[in-house]
C-alpha cells in the first residue's frame, strides 16, 4: 500500500527507512525523538528526503519526480493545534472539504456526518482561540478527515483528550478508517490506543525501523525491543475472548478463553460477543501450583513456551511466553529472574498464570 | 489655494507610494522572513539603509540616477520625452526608496511570526501554494499590513529632504506640504506655516494612535527598529 525507501537528513545524521505498510491502521511506535514525526512529514511531502515513496499505484517521489503535498491528498493531524485562527470552526472544517470538491473528488465523508460524530454542532460558529484543548483536538481531527484523504497521518491525535472523549473518538476513527478503507498511520506511545486501533505495528528506534508486524505479535515483545533502556511503553498480550455473561451486582463480565474462563471488571456488557483483551506483561504472575486465598480472580492453566532474559534497564527481568491450555492464545509475563530461578521454571512445564488486571481493548 | 493643492498632492504621493510598496515589499518581506540564504543579511542591510542615511544623500544619488546622461534617466527621457528629476513620477520613485523599510520591516515581522505552519497545514488540506498563502498568511498578516501601510503613508507625508533634492518646488507637481511649510517660513508667512505644521502634527499623532490602539499587542514589535 505505502512503500518507502527513503533517507531523511536531520542535522548531522539521517533517518533511514525501508518498509512496506499494509492498508488498515498502522501504529508507528517508538521513544520520543526517534524520528516518528519527521517520517510522517516526509510521507506528506513537508520535509524533503531522498529515495522513493509509492502509494498504491501512484509514485509520490522517485528520482526527480516529486508530487507536491497538496496533490498527495493526505489528511494530516499534527501534534500541535493547527487550526487557522482567523477562521471559525466551520470555515476550518470546510477548508479541505471545499478544495476536495473543487478538484471533483467524491465526497465520501459529508460535513454533517463528521460534525455529528465528533459532536461539533455547538462549536461551528466559534473561533479556534475560544476552544478548550479537547475541543480543538476534535476539530483538528475532523478537519483532516473532511479533506477526503486517501491516507491519514495521525501524530498523537488524541493528546490532551480525557479518557472518556478518547473512548468516544477511537471507535469512530477505527470505523471510518476501516469502512472507507483509508489507510492510516498512527503515531502513539500509548499501548492502550494501539491495542484498540491498530492492526499493524512499526517500531522505530534511533532513526531507523527496529521491527514491524501484526499488533498481536509485536505488542508482547515490546520490552524485549528496548535494548538501550528507552521507554517503549508497556509490553503486553492481546488475546481473544468470548463473552459468556454479565453480573450487574459485581460489575463483572464473564468470558471464555478456549475452554477456560475469566472475569473482567466492566460497568456494562460489551456490545459484541467477542472481544480482544489487553493483558500487561507485568500484571501477570506465575505459580507452579494452584494458589488459594488470593484476591486475584483470574488463573489460567498455561504451559511455558519460552523463557527470555531481558536486557538493558530490564535486565533483572525475564519474559516468559505461555500458551493458554485449551486454546491457541499466547500470553507474555515479565517476572524477576530471581523468581524464575527460585520456581525452577522449565520449558514445557505446566503452570498457572495469575492475571492481576485485564482490559477490554476492542471488539474482536 | 496653494495649501489645498499641496495637501492633495501629498496625499496622492503617499497613497501611490503605499500601494506600490505593498506589492513590492510583500515578496521581499516573505523572503526576508523565511530565507536562510547567505545573502540575506546584505539584503536586510540594503533595505534598512533609508532608515539611517540622511535623505539628502539618497536624494543626491537619485538625482544623479535620474539625469538623462545615465541609463535610467536617459531611458525615461526616450520613452516619455520628459525628465524624471523635478517630476511627480520622480518623486514617487524617490518615495518608494525612502519609505521601503517602513513597509518591509513590519511585514517581515508579521510573516516571521506567522511562520510556515499555516502553509503546510493548508497544503495537506489540498490547497496549492498560492491558494494556501492567500487564504491563510494574507488574512493572518492583516494587522501587519495595517501597521506597515499606516507607517509608510505617514512617513511619506513627512518627507522633506529627499523631495527638495529630487522634486524641487513646482506647484501641483512636486510642491508637497513639507515644502510649502519650508517656503512659508522662508517668506516669514508664519500663519500658514503654523496651520500646516499643526495639521501634520495632529495627522501623525492620530494615525499612530490608531495603529497602536488597533494592534495593541502586535504594534510595538512590528515598528521599524530605528523608530522604537
Amino acid at each position: 500500500m505505502l512503500a518507502l525507501d527513503i533517507k531523511i537528513p536531520i542535522g548531522e545524521t539521517q533517518i533511514n527507512m525501508q518498509c512496506e505498510m499494509p492498508s488498515g491502521v498502522t501504529a508507528l511506535f517508538g521513544p520520543s525523538g526517534c524520528g516518528k514525526t519527521t517520517l510522517l512529514r516526509a510521507i506528506a511531502g513537508l520535509t524533503p528526503c531522498s529515495g522513493s515513496i509509492r502509494f498504491k499505484n501512484e509514485i509520490w517521489q522517485e528520482g526527480d519526480r516529486l508530487v507536491p503535498s497538496h496533490k498527495r491528498r493526505v489528511g494530516y493531524v499534527f501534534q500541535e493545534d493547527r487550526l487557522f485562527p482567523h477562521m471559525s470552526v466551520e470555515e476550518n472544517l470546510r477548508y479541505g472539504l471545499k478544495r476536495a470538491g473543487d478538484q471533483q473528488m467524491p465526497i465520501k465523508l459529508p460535513l454533517t456526518d463528521v460534525v455529528e460524530q465528533f459532536d461539533l454542532a455547538d462549536l461551528l460558529g466559534r473561533k479556534p482561540k475560544t476552544l478548550s484543548g479537547g475541543e480543538s483536538r476534535r476539530v483538528n481531527v475532523a478537519r483532516a478527515i473532511l479533506g477526503q484523504p486517501q491516507l491519514l497521518l495521525l501524530d498523537e491525535p488524541l493528546n490532551g483528550l480525557d479518557s472518556q472523549r478518547k473512548a468516544e473518538i477511537i471507535p469512530y476513527l477505527a470505523n471510518i478508517t476501516r469502512e472507507l478503507d483509508i489507510p492510516t498511520i498512527y503515531v502513539s506511545h500509548l499501548n492502550d490506543e494501539i491495542a484498540k486501533l491498530c492492526d499493524h505495528m512499526l517500531v522505530m528506534g534511533n532513526n531507523t525501523l527496529i521491527r514491524q508486524g501484526p499488533t498481536q505479535e509485536i505488542l508482547p515483545s515490546l520490552g524485549l525491543l528496548s535494548t538501550k533502556g528507552e521507554d517503549l511503553g508497556e509490553a503486553g498480550s492481546l488475546i481473544e475472548a468470548t463473552v459468556t455473561g454479565f453480573s450487574e451486582a459485581y460489575s463483572m463480565i464473564d468470558m471464555a478463553i478456549g475452554e477456560q474462563s475469566m472475569q473482567v471488571l466492566g460497568l456494562e456488557p460489551p456490545a459484541t460477543a467477542k472481544v480482544r483483551l489487553f493483558l500487561a506483561a507485568r500484571d501477570i504472575a506465575i505459580a507452579t501450583s494452584k494458589p488459594t486465598q488470593l484476591s486475584i480472580r483470574n488463573m489460567l492453566g498455561v504451559t511455558i513456551a519460552d523463557i527470555t532474559p531481558l536486557s538493558g534497564n530490564a535486565r533483572g527481568l525475564v519474559a516468559v511466553d505461555l500458551t493458554v491450555d485449551g486454546s491457541d492464545e499466547r500470553l507474555c509475563a515479565h517476572i524477576s529472574k530471581a523468581a524464575c530461578e527460585a520456581l525452577n521454571l522449565q520449558l514445557g512445564a505446566e503452570a498457572f498464570a495469575l492475571i492481576k488486571s485485564a482490559r477490554i481493548a476492542t471488539p474482536a | 489655494m496653494t495649501e489645498f493643492t499641496a495637501i492633495w498632492l501629498t496625499a496622492k504621493l503617499a497613497g501611490i507610494t503605499t500601494v506600490v510598496l505593498m506589492v513590492i515589499a510583500t515578496p521581499l518581506a516573505w523572503w526576508l522572513a523565511h530565507s536562510q540564504h547567505r545573502l540575506k543579511p546584505a539584503i536586510e542591510a540594503i533595505t534598512a539603509i533609508p532608515l539611517v542615511m540622511p535623505p539628502t544623500v539618497l536624494g543626491f544619488y537619485l538625482l544623479i540616477l535620474f539625469s538623462p546622461d545615465n541609463a535610467l534617466g536617459g531611458l525615461w527621457v526616450e520613452l516619455t520625452g520628459s525628465t524624471l528629476a523635478f517630476s511627480f513620477t520622480g518623486l514617487v520613485i524617490a518615495s518608494l526608496v525612502y519609505s521601503l523599510p517602513f513597509m518591509v520591516q513590519p511585514l517581515t515581522a508579521a510573516f516571521a511570526q506567522i511562520g510556515r505552519q499555516p502553509l503546510e497545514t493548508a497544503a495537506t488540506l489540498g490547497a496549492n501554494p498560492w491558494d494556501a498563502w492567500r487564504s491563510t498568511v494574507l488574512p493572518m498578516a492583516r494587522s501587519g499590513y495595517l501597521t506597515a501601510a499606516v507607517l509608510t503613508f505617514a512617513h511619506t507625508v513627512g518627507e522633506f529632504g529627499i523631495v527638495l533634492m529630487v522634486g524641487g518646488n513646482l506647484a501641483g507637481e512636486t510642491r508637497v506640504i513639507s515644502i510649502v511649510i519650508y517656503e512659508s517660513v522662508e517668506t516669514l508667512n508664519y500663519g500658514q506655516a503654523h496651520a500646516l505644521s499643526a495639521g501634520l502634527l495632529v495627522f501623525s499623532f492620530s494615525v499612530l494612535l490608531c495603529v497602536y490602539y488597533s494592534n495593541r499587542q502586535l504594534a510595538p514589535s512590528l515598528l521599524p527598529r530605528s523608530s522604537r
